[in-house]
């Protein structure tokens, strides 16, 4: 079977797929990768299933290695620089194509371009066993993907199947886009919690993206949003969701992403919708944001044109070398 | 008369259904009762999209695939089951759970029982006399939230939280007892230690409470505490043991 080895694993890679679902009742925290749009679309570029688990890394990839067989890497996001073993050669690969690793072959990866987040898909997938129905890794409970932990020198990855190597990689020419502006929220379930100018303010005013953000969620920091009279931040602990927007005591949101817990104890003045989780995902500290209220048919409008953006987007590929 | 719930957005793949926004046993049976009606009807293929639902104290998350179904869809498919679903008075599983009260186990045991104006023996006698629902699974994988902490004992959270309490602690604050499944910091006080973990990915069941389910802790002594940690490190341990008699 095909490896990867792991020579320099940047500061935070792991192996993700689409989450760990149906478990949330237990306590259990979704995981998954942060970004679906950039996971998918490597996925298709390889002609993968949408939730093949792959090697997700936040600025600044690993180096990697094919191991024993041919191993074809498609870089979402973010590209690499390539040393082929038989020559010593080195070639600068743009994000969005597919490269394929003979054994020898290495690929140092990142950093990301335009997000925080980037992915090196595999073709077969990486094939770490599923733990509780998912490859995910949860690090806080050192579950799923490589014994629970992110990734670190001298680990070997396992990926699903050997490629052939005269067969083509494909490419995206101009990069892709899963949109930009405003990001969309839904108010709730905790609106009333915020005083009407608050929910108006969340609206106008711009937040920028604290460093203090991972994986769990991003801090945003602007003028405080107010809450209703009578209300506060803490409510009696209900669901959560990603994209969710909690607001503690101090007035500044925080909104959460793939590692979030199961529920938590801030009111949560809205969520952004599912089409726009994954950009939100990718944006980087100091990044300036601002929210537009949408409503329940203009979300489920946007998820159906999510999907279209990312299928069109796959479809754009070429073969190249 | 029971106000009807209420439906919220929680983004555009869930809602919530909240009965109400308090921690309250009658609440919660409200929810228990539905979550447990939902999950009938998702193992009988009924209601298409619907991936997932999730109980909390005081309401009840639905998940779901917008691509599948839309907002409207999903709450004309939920209505029937809303308007039927009745509390009942018990709809899960009880369990006891082993507790050493004993020396380094019981590190807050001293302090809790000074500021509760009581014996340390007293305070063990109260918190395992009681019967804890399981209100919510949450925080970290499988910690369960277990209320109804009698009010002689009950003390707000420690004023300086610690960063690392250890996995199997079992602890108290205000009205809600609870066993760390993993090592996590924590502010609660720390009255025992559990040597069987409410965690292991490696087990099948990973987590063997449940929200609806009911906990009950037996004092052991730190030598069955050692024995029992070794039969769960040695695999020999089945939680199924754990099970208590129902009540008819």
């Amino acid at each position: 079977m095909p490896n990867l080895r792991i020579h320099r694993p940047g500061p935070l890679s792991t192996i993700q797929d689409r989450g760990r679902f149906g478990l949330q009742a237990l306590g259990i925290p979704t995981a998954g990768a942060a970004d679906a749009f950039a996971f998918r679309l490597g996925n298709r570029l390889l002609g993968n299933p949408d939730g093949a688990a792959a090697i997700e890394y936040w600025v600044l990839g690993p180096e990697i290695e094919a191991v024993d067989e041919p191993v074809r890497v498609a870089l979402a996001a973010g590209g690499g620089t390539l040393t082929r073993a038989a020559d010593g050669s080195r070639w600068t690969m743009p994000a969005w194509r597919t490269v394929t690793l003979l054994p020898g072959d290495r690929i140092a990866l990142g950093p990301t371009q335009g997000g925080a987040v980037g992915y090196a898909c595999v073709a077969g997938g990486v094939d770490v066993p599923e733990v509780m129905g998912s490859r995910s890794t949860y690090v806080r409970a050192a579950l799923g993907g490589l014994n629970g932990r992110p990734l670190k020198t001298g680990d070997l990855v396992p990926v699903g199947v050997a490629v052939d190597p005269a067969a083509g990689n494909r490419a995206l020419v101009t990069p892709p886009s899963d949109g930009e502006g405003p990001f969309r929220v839904l108010l709730g379930p905790q609106d009333d919690h915020f005083a009407p100018e608050a929910i108006a303010r969340f609206f106008s005013q711009p937040f920028a993206i604290s460093p203090q953000s991972d994986r769990m969620g991003k801090r945003l920091t602007g003028e405080p949003l107010a809450f209703a009279e009578g209300k506060g931040a803490d409510i009696t602990s209900d669901a959560m969701v990603a994209g969710a927007i909690q607001v503690p005591g101090s007035g500044e949101p925080i909104v959460m992403l793939a590692d979030r817990a199961t529920v938590g104890g801030y009111a949560k003045i809205g969520a952004v919708i599912g089409a726009d989780i994954a950009r939100f995902a990718r944006l980087k500290p100091g990044q300036e944001v601002r929210f537009a209220k949408v409503s329940v048919a203009e979300a489920e409008a946007a998820a159906h044109a999510f999907e279209t953006i990312l299928r069109d987007a796959a479809d754009a590929a070429v073969a190249v070398e | 008369m029971t106000q009807a719930p209420t439906i919220k957005s929680l983004g555009d793949a869930a809602l919530v259904i909240e009965f109400g926004t308090a921690v309250d046993p009658e609440i919660n049976a409200r929810v228990m009762a539905l979550y447990a009606a939902l999950e009938g009807a998702r193992a009988q293929g009924a209601l298409p999209g619907v991936s997932e639902t999730v109980p909390s104290f005081r309401s009840l998350a639905v998940h779901y695939s917008p691509l599948r179904v839309s907002r409207t869809e999903v709450e004309a498919a939920l209505a029937p089951y809303v308007a039927a679903a009745e509390p009942e008075a018990r709809v899960g599983r009880t369990w006891v759970l082993p507790s050493c009260y004993e020396g380094e186990h019981a590190p807050d045991l001293a302090e809790v029982a000074e500021r509760a104006g009581m014996s340390p023996e007293e305070v063990v006698a109260i918190h395992s006399g009681a019967t804890y629902p399981v209100y919510i699974l949450g925080f970290v994988p499988g910690f369960a939230y277990l209320g109804g902490v009698p009010e002689a004992i009950r003390l707000p959270r420690r004023a300086s939280p610690r960063t690392a309490v250890p996995a199997g602690s079992v602890a108290i604050a205000g009205e809600m007892t609870g066993v760390y499944p993993l090592e996590s910091p924590g502010g609660w006080h720390l009255l025992g230690r559990c040597p069987v973990p409410m965690f292991d990915a490696a087990r099948d069941p990973a987590v063997f409470l449940s929200p609806g389910d009911r906990v009950r802790f037996a004092p052991i002594s730190a030598a069955r505490y050692d024995a029992l940690k070794a039969e769960v490190a040695d695999g020999r341990f089945d939680v199924s043991t754990l099970r208590a008699e129902e009540a008819p």
